[in-house]
């Protein structure tokens, strides 16, 4: 066949193989290597479902403890999947499906995310610097993208685990592929071991779909993807004297992508993104509480690559957002707000590639309009670069300003939470914003083996916290607060004949300042490290191990107790008989749990059954049972532990 | 199967099993001395109360039970007075030092200390309470509290005979309605209460027994069985009482006794306490729960005491009986005087 290929002009080329039988030995993928390390994109980590099957499974495989294991990323405990990236809280991270952004993205109360490994194509995870075509969040941005469908055969999968059944099917349709999935729990009772608690009648599901279709007589270099996402948690009490949970993510949105005749690529995102989660007090003495969310965006990205190889990215990403909440708090206060704004941003960046040991990108992300009153900045320049002075050694690093204009209304005091709502900032506080520094080193020895150290400072400014002098309902919700936090991070990845290991270890400090005062937020962790070993034993069988080690979490230590007088409303108050001893809590995060470590195995065997490929899995979570402390219990002083030793099973039967 | 992997990996996870798992970390800090005053003041239309004091310190016990403290951490020796102003003047109460014998001494033996006055008048109009401690070593609480204003009543459907739930349900629905009005808006906690009178007499004159009764707001179904559920504290001016409940109530009052008319039920009482801002932000952060799966740490526990902890607190009940219908008393084969 031949091929002819003019100047600045790109030529289309359709070839269709035909198939054949070939015969092939056994092949183990365990990993791959998808980062140059002459790429400047500093603290982008790229996850794929290798990693995921890496880590031993705790009940279900989910993407956001692969995060956790990464060098930067913190967390507060092992119950919930949430995780802190370099010293910023938890409503700092970015979750992207497809383009659309993902606002409730935990299942049972956080235990897991809603993404489903199993639809999974590729995970970008950027830990801080990251490039102007990303905006609105300040620490991490999570960019998946799902799966095409099979493009040639139908294929089916289904999977189960001691929470929750899986389905998946994919296959060919007329100009593309269609992938659709579903998940749904069928038992909450494993989940009792997370919560420390008899009951907890959760039950969640989540799909998705993905179609793509190309057609040259529509668009003859493009190509087209209509995706789609819901999930939903309920927790419903047959029990009127206890409250239910509603909580729902609809996603569904467009991409268009297309290379123009001249060496330009662009990519265009139409996508809707609602959220709503409602607590229903019914006859408890709960809280009502409401949230919803309705985010309309529309970007368009474009890249044009010139002869020298430099290229420049640029695009607009305009944004509609509506926010909307109810609640009391503790105090009993009213809280209603209700928001909306446009967000108009743009951004620029050249990246120059002309040079063979040095990378420069240069960028702009000017916020035309803002979605908050007070907004931060009208420009946010984002600057990173990387020297490569041998063929296995890269210097890397990044400057950049970022600002977000949403939050949750997270308190930390709260470690487990089963309503986090979102809203933009509202009038009487300025947004958030954070500087970023950050420098680091590549060394690459072949294909087998690679260390990376990274440094980073983070100064943020106008972070927001739950009020706690909010005591009526004049009181603002929220109060501004300051931030900081810089550390140190190492990573070693070794992949050698059907072994892989990984290990990590990050040295960091984080502060916030609010009136004068700083303190360690509860996700702050001087140490910590964590090992990944994943090895192909042969015959089918593999195995994996992690290991995690953590310095203890901050915590506000008791500083004596008092005898406190307990209002009884339905009689006269006697403040000589109804006193009750009570804890008097010092400053805030001033003590340190102990360390925290756990191993987890896990080991699987793959066979086939009749024409079906079979995989059954075993894990067992914190092996050694070690006595992790979660908090202390505010009513009795005493500590309480995270998950304890606790065996599980998978089964997946793929067609 | 690389069985040479199998031996190590077996090796360390034996040895990882015989490591100790869990390591002693205390969970204190240095003790902090801090004062603690409580005082609630509750008055009513008759306006004279009695008010006691507490004043004791920060404590501290080995381990993190603090209810095996046996020192009485009162603090004994203070001068305690209370100031009210009712926007023209100011009247000054001394509380003297007082003991009474506990009634509760697996804790503390000794009499219990505390300061008090008795018969003062607080009215709704005393805009302004002042209570001031000062400790002898130096130390001095200050607080102050203003008395809910008196709400006013509104919303009763008219009974002209009493109380009584043979209504027409087109015309006054299936529960009475009660409402009140605090049209200063300073959300304040109001905890409502209607209960029944009741007694049993032995003979022409003799009473057998006697009590009240607490009508609950309605009973819902949990499970196989009705459970009733009673009013809770709340800004909301208004309560609804199901008329099933309140006959629910009546026919509970002789559950399980034949002798139906030895009841004498002869009212219904409404009574509703307003808790002033401080108490009402104390109870709240006291008794506030978010829900039941939520885990919160770090209580913050709200204090109007300056220079220490606890609350100096007012609130103001009012009662309004009504005489319930007599046939709908004797509906139920009670009598009705």
């Amino acid at each position: 066949m031949t091929v002819t290929v003019r100047d600045n002009e790109i030529t289309r080329c359709n070839v269709r193989l035909v198939p054949t039988l070939i015969s092939l030995g056994e092949v183990s993928v365990v990993g791959e290597e998808v980062v140059r390390p002459t790429e400047t994109g500093l603290g982008l980590q790229r996850i794929s479902t290798e990693d995921i099957k890496l880590m031993p499974v705790t009940i279900e495989s989910d993407l956001f403890r692969v995060l956790r294991s990464q060098p930067g990323v913190g967390s507060t405990d092992d119950v919930t999947s949430k995780y802190y990236v370099r010293g910023g809280g938890g409503d700092q991270n970015l979750v992207l499906l497809n383009g659309a952004t993902v606002y409730g993205p935990f299942h049972a109360l956080g235990i897991y995310s809603v993404i489903d490994p199993e639809m999974i194509s590729m995970a970008e995870f950027y830990v801080g610097g990251f490039s102007p075509e990303y905006g609105g969040r300040l620490s991490s941005i999570l960019n998946v993208v799902t799966r095409d469908g099979n493009k040639n055969n139908y294929h089916g999968t289904a999977q189960a685990s001691l929470l929750s059944g899986k389905l998946s099917f994919e296959g060919p349709i007329p100009g593309g592929s269609v992938l659709v999935t579903g998940r749904k729990s069928y038992s909450g009772r494993l989940l009792k071991n997370y919560l420390n608690r008899p009951e907890a009648p959760f039950d969640f599901y989540d799909m998705s779909f993905k179609v793509n279709y190309s057609n040259p007589d529509i668009d003859e270099n493009g190509k087209f993807v209509l995706h789609g996402f819901v999930s939903r948690d309920q927790l419903l009490n047959e029990d009127p004297l206890k409250e239910d949970y509603d909580i729902r993510n609809t996603i569904v949105g467009m991409n268009w992508h297309r290379v123009w005749s001249s060496p330009l690529y662009s990519r265009m995102n139409l996508s809707y993104s609602g959220f709503a989660a409602q607590v229903y007090p019914n006859l408890s003495k709960a809280i009502p509480r409401m949230n919803r969310v309705s985010d309309f965006t529309w970007d368009w990205d474009f890249t044009y690559t010139y002869d020298s190889r430099d290229e420049l990215m640029f695009g607009v990403q305009n944004k509609f957002v509506a926010t909307k909440l109810e609640l009391d708090n503790l105090c009993g206060a009213h809280t209603s707000l209700a928001e909306h704004g446009w967000g108009l941003d743009c951004y620029v960046d050249y990246r120059f590639r002309r040079w063979d040991k040095f990378r420069l990108d240069l960028g702009v992300r000017p916020k035309l309009l803002a979605l908050s009153t007070l907004r931060p900045f009208l420009f946010e320049p984002r600057v990173s670069l990387a020297y490569q002075p041998y063929p296995f050694v890269a210097f890397k690093a990044a400057v950049g300003v970022y600002s977000q204009e949403m939050f949750t209304l997270s308190d930390e005091n709260e470690l487990i939470s089963i309503f986090e709502p979102w809203i933009i900032t509202p009038d009487y506080l300025q947004s958030m914003s954070a500087g970023h520094l950050t420098a680091g080193m590549t060394v690459e020895i072949g294909d087998r083996l690679s260390i990376e150290i990274d440094g980073y400072y983070k100064m943020m400014a106008n972070l927001v916290d739950a009020n706690p002098k909010k005591f009526t309902a004049e009181a603002h919700d929220y109060v501004n607060v300051d931030g900081e936090s810089y550390g140190l991070e190492f990573l070693f990845k070794c992949h050698l004949a059907g072994v892989m290991v990984q290990a990590s270890y990050a040295l960091s400090w984080a502060y916030k300042e609010r009136e004068g005062k700083m303190y360690f937020p509860r996700y702050d962790s001087r140490h910590s490290a964590n090992v990944l070993l994943g090895i192909e034993l042969g015959e089918m069988w593999s195995a994996n191990a992690s290991w995690s080690l953590r310095s203890g979490m901050p915590f506000t230590p008791i500083a004596g107790y008092y005898d406190r007088v307990e209002i009884d409303p339905g009689a006269p108050t006697d403040v000589l008989s109804d006193i009750v001893p009570v804890t008097y809590w010092g400053e805030k995060n001033t003590a340190r749990l102990p360390f925290y470590h756990r191993l987890d195995i896990g080991v699987s065997k793959k066979f086939q059954v009749s024409s079906a490929d079979v995989t059954l899995g075993v894990s067992i979570v914190n092996v050694y049972d070690r006595k992790n402390v979660f908090y202390l219990d505010r009513d009795t002083g005493q500590p309480v532990y995270m998950l304890r030793f606790l065996p599980s099973a998978t089964l997946k039967v793929e067609l | 199967m690389k069985s040479a992997w199998v031996v190590p990996a077996a090796v360390g996870v034996v040895s990882l099993l015989s490591f100790s798992c869990e390591e002693s970390f205390s969970p204190k800090t240095k003790f902090q001395g801090r004062n603690v005053l409580f005082c609630i003041i509750e008055t009513d239309l008759i306006h004279t109360t009695d008010v006691t004091a507490t004043v004791s310190r920060l404590y501290d016990v080995d381990g993190p039970d603090p209810s095996v403290n046996k020192v009485d951490p009162a603090v004994v020796g203070a001068t305690v007075t209370l100031t009210i102003n009712n926007g023209v003047s100011d009247r000054v109460y001394l509380l003297t030092e007082s003991s009474r014998p506990r009634a509760d001494t697996s804790r503390y033996a000794k009499c219990q200390r505390f300061y008090s006055v008795k018969g003062i008048s607080v009215h709704y109009y005393d805009r302004y309470l002042r209570m001031t401690a000062h400790l002898p070593g130096g130390d001095s609480l200050v607080a102050t509290t203003t008395v809910p204003h008196h709400a006013l009543k509104e919303g009763f459907p008219p009974y002209p005979r009493g109380v009584t739930t043979r209504l027409d349900p087109l015309k006054y629905g299936k529960a009475w309605i009660i409402d009140w009005d605090d049209s200063f808006d300073e959300q304040h906690l109001f905890f409502p209460k209607l209960v029944i009178y009741w007694k049993k007499v032995a003979g022409p004159t003799g009473v057998a027994a006697q009590g009240v009764k607490e009508v609950p707001l309605q009973y819902v179904k949990r499970g196989d069985q009705m459970v009733p559920i009673y009013p809770s504290y709340s800004e909301r001016e208004s309560c609804s009482y199901d008329f099933a409940a309140i006959d629910s109530a009546m026919a509970q009052i002789s559950a399980g006794d034949p002798n139906k008319g030895d009841y004498i039920v002869s009212s219904i009482v409404f009574r509703y306490t307003e808790f002033d801002s401080h108490l009402s932000r104390y109870y709240s952060s006291v008794n506030g729960s978010l829900d039941q799966y939520s885990v919160r740490v770090d209580e913050t526990v709200y204090t109007n005491v300056v220079g220490g902890l606890g609350i100096f607190g007012s609130c103001y009940s009012e009662t309004w009986g009504l005489p319930l219908e007599p046939g709908y008393v004797k509906s139920f084969g009670y009598r009705a005087k």
